[in-house]
């Protein structure tokens, strides 16, 4: 996966003075928290329900390659086929080989994050395989020729203004030449074109939210009914996903999807929840004759067994994205990586390398909001500090700032040596209180982010030890 | 192809055992999912979709009509090309409607006791108006179950712009589960090639954040239950 | 009362250096409730910077330091949630199943307070302390979600005579503090700072109370920088009247 994570600072600059982008975050932060907690509320059993699903999933990592084993048995029994990648050429090939043996010339493609992490569709048009992604906010960022900023709603960091701009750029070109200013009719003409192309694809890329284990089944969800058509269409249909969306039974699906839409975006459930198992049956009226499962790796076996193995219980429902007062402050884009926010901090560094995305999961606060919203009970902010530590290890931390921490560290070792530290820090600040002010505007070295946006109050009564100490 | 596929089956396979050797054998592995799926254990099921049929058919018509569905409730078969008549009225939809073959099956009395004009379903075509009948319902989210099979085609649901799902009261349960039991104990559990729970018309708010309609699929969604809530019914444990 | 428990108060390396008047406080408040509060001389840094900067090795031997120190008390009283949180939550975590270090930090845990829950769970105090002001209770995120401080220090602060208790909105998010992460990142903290300080300014109160010198230094310093004159106090602070004499 190409990563531009080290050009966090650089982006979430831009992104801090973009103020349509602000505006977007803060109804995105507002909006979705709010909704969730009403969701959450409206279910009584929604924390033991969590709780269920993260043993569900620990249960199932815990067993992976044997589950993966029984789903293959399952989906070549109902007449599906399973592809095995261990990377993203791999899962790339493995696409354009089946596109090219039934001779696709156009490929719908409904929302999956595992075609964004592989970078399927660029490969694909490079082939000469036009292939249009059908999730109306992946179809506008695919006009803008963007990344998604958020893991489900695309398209967040735009408004209707620049979205109608856009669609009157390229659809101009086709005959639709009337100027849109409201959502519905850009919702409808998005309708009439994509309709065209749902009508007329040879082959339907999908990912999954799960996979059943226990019947071969792949479950999608969607509000827009795009992944129904896409699936159900074409005489082909292929699903690209992760090895470890699997999930055993149809009673363990039930818990899932009791939570993902609460969680996403505070709804009871999604408009559309398909349970596809195999290709058309001999007599069915409508449906694929070939169906293709590409199991995806791609880096995700090695988290397995690690620290890191509880982020493969991810979802990808967004809770912790909505819920990130750092994601909220800069957008998707300054992540660099399709997985943004708090999953994406953990994930991005998992699959590109800690030393090109090491900004991510440093620019948290711990704050926990994520930890407290995912549905999956995962410890994200502990998961961010796994990689802090390695990136420690690996000598990739700031020098200024690394050397800082080890002094610290350090002086903590020798009490004493610390109480005299602390003493001379005070009475440097009792002496520029007595002679400045009570308050530093201007600090130096990395001490001037503090002052770069806030003052700090001096105390000129000096430590607290040394006051101790005297009344004792 | 078949030979690399083959090696980065085996090395994919290979690379997870590894990980897990560490505190199981794949033996032990085995049992454990054996176990784990021939239990099919129900989880947590929420308080809410456990009631009397009655209430069942109370919340099924809220969390639908909440969402922008609207439900009808009538009490024979007889009387549903009249409610759909109406629907199509009030709604300004004309009088044509492609009936799928699994709700032309219903014993409705379509062609000898309405105004409706039907027009032959055709694959890969958008319609205006789709009658489909259905597998059952789920209560607790609204959620009608459709079913692809040689009497259905399961896109009808999604290229009608105007989507009416015939419901028939008996099939309308409280929880999830209980549809996993029906299909069990109906058939084994053999699957149709997509089952899909259908809980409003086709959304999305991808453009900041406002829901709009009829995005892809259905503008509209029209159920009609057909007869009374039942009395003998058993909710879910 | 409960003058056979031996407490100690761990002060934290921010209250030792910036704000001395919260330890004298949380003191005086443990003292009301009829303790005799120790305060260990060779305590330091709980070593929660060199742990969010990855640095585990330095971080156990802080730890390690802490837990012998505090080995005889009864209770260890902490002003701050996120001090508190690293000795009660994050602390076990360090050491190996194995190493013997791992139950005695797990012993230490369990007689881990931060200071309100310590006041509401332990003592009966009763607050004596005036103040005709509307205060607004920031919920520092620590506290919050490693140690479920909400209603604690909001019920002490509904002792104090005349004091009016006004929420803001989103009181329960992050003030864009963070440790390191406010001069890592400063234009990120600040945006979050900034809309913190809407919503302060947006409840109307006369002051802001917290339960972490770290967001107290991070508001206040803002609300000056802002020209605000709208001061930040630690509840504990308030509930002894010291709103006055902050140095």
């Amino acid at each position: 996966m190409q990563v531009t994570s080290d050009q966090f600072v650089k982006v979430s600059d831009k992104a801090l003075h973009d103020s349509k982008l602000q505006a977007s975050m803060s109804f995105l932060g507002m909006g979705l928290s709010l909704r969730r907690k009403l969701a959450k509320e409206g279910l009584a059993e929604f924390d033991t329900l969590r709780d269920e699903a993260r043993d569900i999933k620990d249960h199932v990592l815990q067993n992976l390659d044997v589950y993966l084993q029984s789903f293959e048995e399952k989906v070549e029994a109902s007449g599906g086929h399973v592809h095995w990648a261990s990377n993203a050429g791999e899962a790339r090939d493995i696409v354009l080989t089946i596109c090219q043996g039934v001779g696709a010339r156009t490929v719908t493609k409904s929302k999956s994050m595992v075609t964004e992490e592989i970078e399927l569709v660029p490969h694909l048009e490079a082939h000469g395989i036009q292939t249009v992604e059908t999730d109306l906010g992946e179809y506008i960022i695919q006009l803008r020729n963007e990344k998604p900023s958020h893991i489900i709603a695309p398209a967040i960091h735009l408004n209707k203004n620049q979205i109608a701009e856009t669609f009157f750029e390229h659809h101009s070109k086709i005959g639709f030449n009337e100027k849109l200013t409201e959502r519905a009719d850009l919702v409808a003409e998005a309708r009439q074109i994509l309709r065209e192309k749902f009508l007329a694809a040879d082959v339907g890329i999908s990912g999954a939210n799960f996979l059943v284990a226990d019947s071969g089944t792949i479950v999608l969800v969607t509000n827009e009914g795009n992944a129904e058509l896409t699936t159900g269409l074409p005489d082909t249909h292929i699903v690209v996903t992760g090895i470890e969306k699997i999930v055993p039974t149809f009673e363990d699906v039930s818990t899932f999807v009791r939570l993902l839409a609460r969680s996403a975006v505070g709804m009871e459930i999604s408009s559309y929840t398909s349970f596809i198992t195999g290709p058309r049956r001999r007599d069915d009226r409508d449906g694929p004759t070939n169906f293709h499962i590409v199991l995806v790796d791609n880096g995700r076996s090695d988290m397995l067994g690690t620290e890191f193995q509880d982020m493969l219980r991810c979802i990808r429902c967004s809770a912790c994205l909505n819920h990130c007062p750092v994601y909220l402050s800069v957008g998707g884009h300054a992540y660099g990586s399709v997985y943004s926010g708090p999953m994406g901090a953990v994930l991005t560094p998992q699959l590109s390398g800690i030393d090109k995305a090491g900004h991510l999961p440093n620019a948290s606060t711990f704050c926990g909001r994520c930890e407290e919203v995912c549905p999956v009970r995962i410890p994200l902010p502990k998961l961010m500090r796994h990689w802090r530590e390695k990136e420690f290890e690996k000598h990739l931390a700031p020098s200024a700032l690394r050397r800082g921490i080890i002094v610290w560290g350090w002086l903590n070792r020798f009490p004493l040596l610390y109480r005299v530290a602390i003493a001379f820090a005070a009475r440097f600040m009792h002496l520029f209180g007595s002679t400045k002010g009570e308050w530093m505007t201007n600090l130096p070295g990395i001490a001037s982010g503090w002052t770069r946006h806030r003052d700090m109050k001096v105390s000129r009564s000096g430590s607290f030890m040394s006051q101790w100490k005297k009344r004792t | 192809m078949e030979e690399t596929n083959m090696s980065s089956r085996e090395h994919l396979l290979k690379a997870i055992s590894v990980r897990l050797a560490a505190t199981s054998s794949p033996e032990d592995r085995r049992s454990n999912i054996d176990s784990w799926l021939s239990m099919h254990s129900r989880n947590t099921i929420p308080a809410r979709g456990k009631k009397s049929h009655a209430e069942l058919v109370e919340l099924f018509t809220t969390m639908l009509t909440m969402v922008q569905g609207s439900v009808i409730q009538v009490d024979s078969l007889q009387k549903v090309p009249e409610a759909i008549s109406d629907y199509l009225e009030q709604n300004n939809l004309g009088e044509k409607v492609c009936l799928d073959e699994e709700a032309e099956q219903l014993g409705i009395p379509w062609r000898t006791d309405s105004n409706l004009e039907f027009v032959t379903w055709q694959a890969k075509r958008s319609i205006s108006v789709g009658i489909t009948a259905c597998y059952g319902a789920v209560a607790e989210t609204g959620s009608l179950v459709v079913c692809s099979s040689n009497t259905h085609a399961i896109t009808m649901n999604f290229l009608s712009e105007t989507n009416i799902v015939i419901l028939d009261v008996r099939n309308l349960v409280g929880v999830y589960e209980e549809i996993w039991d029906r299909l069990r104990t109906a058939s084994g559990m053999l699957l149709p090639r997509d089952l899909t729970l259908i809980s409003s018309p086709s959304c999305t708010g991808d453009i900041e954040m406002v829901l709009e309609y009829g995005v892809h699929g259905p503008k509209r969604l029209h159920v009609i239950i057909v007869g009374s809530a039942v009395s003998e019914y058993e909710p879910a444990i | 009362m409960s003058d056979d428990k031996k407490v100690a108060l761990f002060v934290t390396c921010l209250v030792d250096l910036f704000r001395p008047a919260i330890g004298f406080a949380a003191v005086e408040l443990l003292e009301q409730a009829g303790f005799k509060v120790d305060v260990p001389l060779n305590q330091t840094c709980c070593g929660q910077p060199n742990y969010n900067s990855g640095d585990r090795s330095a971080t156990r031997t802080v730890a390690r330091g802490t837990i012998d120190l505090f080995a005889d008390y009864d209770y260890v009283v902490i002003p701050s949630g996120s001090c508190g949180g690293m000795l009660k939550q994050q602390y076990p975590s360090l050491f190996d199943a194995d190493d013997p270090m791992q139950k005695r930090a797990e012993q230490l845990s369990s007689r881990v307070y931060e200071l309100s829950t310590f006041l509401m769970e332990k003592t009966t105090l009763k607050i004596a302390a005036r103040c005709n002001k509307t205060v607004t209770y920031h919920d520092s995120c620590a506290g919050l979600r490693e140690m479920g401080i909400r209603e604690q220090p909001r019920e002490l602060l509904q002792q104090v005579d005349e004091l009016k208790l006004k929420e803001m909105n989103d009181s329960d998010v992050c003030c864009g503090f963070g440790g390191t992460f406010c001069v890592k990142y400063p234009d990120i903290s600040n945006n979050m700072l900034e809309n913190k300080i809407r919503n302060i300014k947006a409840s109307e109160a006369d002051c802001v109370v917290a339960g972490d010198l770290g967001c107290i230094l991070n508001i206040e310093g803002k609300l000056h920088r802002n020209g605000e004159p709208i001061p930040v106090y630690h509840y504990a602070e308030l509930l002894v009247n010291r709103t006055d004499a902050r140095d």
